[in-house]
């Protein structure tokens, strides 16, 4: 935090010009060059007050987030060891037919299997040389916030298998190819702020995003969730009908996603429901409940509405 | 606390609000939660597609419905081939 003078600011100009003629007698010098500078354009003033208060809101929300994560992480540590929850996940053996075969008893035929092979590769192609640079290009634009979690721009392509799986569920005539193209988030990245640039800075990057020539088909707020803190949103790079995703945080609700993660994998791990089961996803839910209701919201983040855009097929 | 059962009809870029493409239910009592979607195999079988959809998938959209509401979709899938 930098103190500076806008409490004492109602001093005259010239006290300015004064202080440029060195010190008085008896005056410390290094004590005079650490005073904080007087200002005196009106202007320059309530810009320095706004981006003071600025300074206090974030230092406040981070301290209040960071004084909370030890307790969540213990209450965490019991879940597992309740649950005996190990670190490593193990992998599910796959048959050796082409077929696919994932957590909570998901599964690809050799077709389907092959078709998301394929339309992966294409995707993550696509995502390189056009979604990425723009994402990228866009971040370039305003140095008060970045990119987070850059190495995970692309979606592991056994849980795009598990999402293409959740997807041909229902009875449909739904080929996997086109569960994979619904699926938003196999090219994503989240842009992250602090909470008073929150608002403001995900309004002006949606619309650098579109002035980039991509596509908004959704955006969700859940800042209201009691599951999930954040913005997310569906682009779409019409050239290639390539979907992508783009989350919004702040600092606290990327460390809440990510605290309460493991939790969620456990909860999209339950293959058959039992009352053991159903007591721990309840447990699960819980525990994600008590991070977000940790994270402070940004101010004004109320503002930014839900979209969704006509489906372009009717 | 007795059981309670909250509907929800799955809604995504091939269906509608209308013409749901699926249907899940929530049941919550004392010992916990579940949740189950009305399968491909014509029966109910457990799910984490709302999870997903309260962690900020943007996949589905998940709206809540009657009981009513349910059984009529649920009798339009079963009639799907």
């Amino acid at each position: 935090m930098v103190a500076v003078g806008v409490e004492r600011s109602e001093q005259p100009e010239s006290s300015n010009a004064r202080s440029d003629r060195g010190p008085g007698p008896g005056v410390d010098r290094a004590a005079r060059q650490e005073r904080p500078p007087v200002l005196t354009d009106p202007e320059q003033r309530v810009t320095e007050h706004l981006r003071y208060r600025d300074s206090v809101v974030n230092h406040e929300a981070a301290h209040s987030w960071d004084a909370a994560v030890p307790e969540l992480q213990g209450i965490w540590e019991k879940i597992k060891s309740k649950y005996g929850y190990t670190e490593r996940s193990v992998s599910v053996a796959q048959p050796t037919d082409g077929s696919w075969r994932g957590d909570g008893g998901r599964k690809l035929d050799s077709a389907q299997n092959a078709e998301v092979d394929r339309g992966y590769a294409r995707i993550r192609e696509v995502g390189e040389h056009t979604i990425i640079p723009g994402l990228r290009a866009v971040e370039a634009e305003d140095p008060t916030r970045h990119l987070a979690g850059f190495d995970h721009r692309f979606k592991g392509l056994n849980r795009l298998k598990e999402k293409v799986a959740d997807l041909l569920e229902p009875r449909s005539k739904l080929t996997a190819t086109d569960a994979l193209y619904a699926v938003s988030d196999t090219v994503r990245c989240t842009y992250m702020y602090t909470e008073t640039s929150y608002t403001r800075g995900v309004l002006h990057d949606v619309e650098r995003l579109k002035s980039r020539g991509f596509e908004l088909d959704k955006l969700k707020n859940t800042w209201t969730s009691d599951q999930y803190k954040g913005i997310n949103t569906q682009w779409v790079d019409p050239a290639s009908e390539v979907r992508f995703e783009v989350q919004f945080h702040t600092r606290a609700s990327l460390e809440a996603k990510e605290l309460s993660h493991k939790a969620y994998e456990r909860i999209r791990s339950i293959m058959e429901p039992t009352p053991k089961t159903d007591l721990e996803a309840g447990e699960l839910e819980g525990f994600q409940s008590k991070v977000n209701a940790k994270v402070p919201i940004p101010p004004n983040v109320s503002v930014i509405e839900d979209y969704q855009r006509e489906k372009r097929d009717g | 606390m007795a059981e309670t059962t909250t509907y929800y009809a799955i809604v995504n870029d091939f269906s509608s609000r209308e013409n749901p493409f699926g249907v899940i239910r929530r049941v919550k009592h004392d010992g916990g939660q579940r949740d189950e979607i009305f399968s491909r195999d014509l029966a109910w079988k457990h799910t984490s597609l709302l999870y997903s959809a309260e962690r900020g998938d943007l996949t589905n959209d998940m709206v809540p419905i009657s009981e009513e509401e349910a059984d009529r979709i649920v009798a339009r899938i079963r009639q799907r081939r």
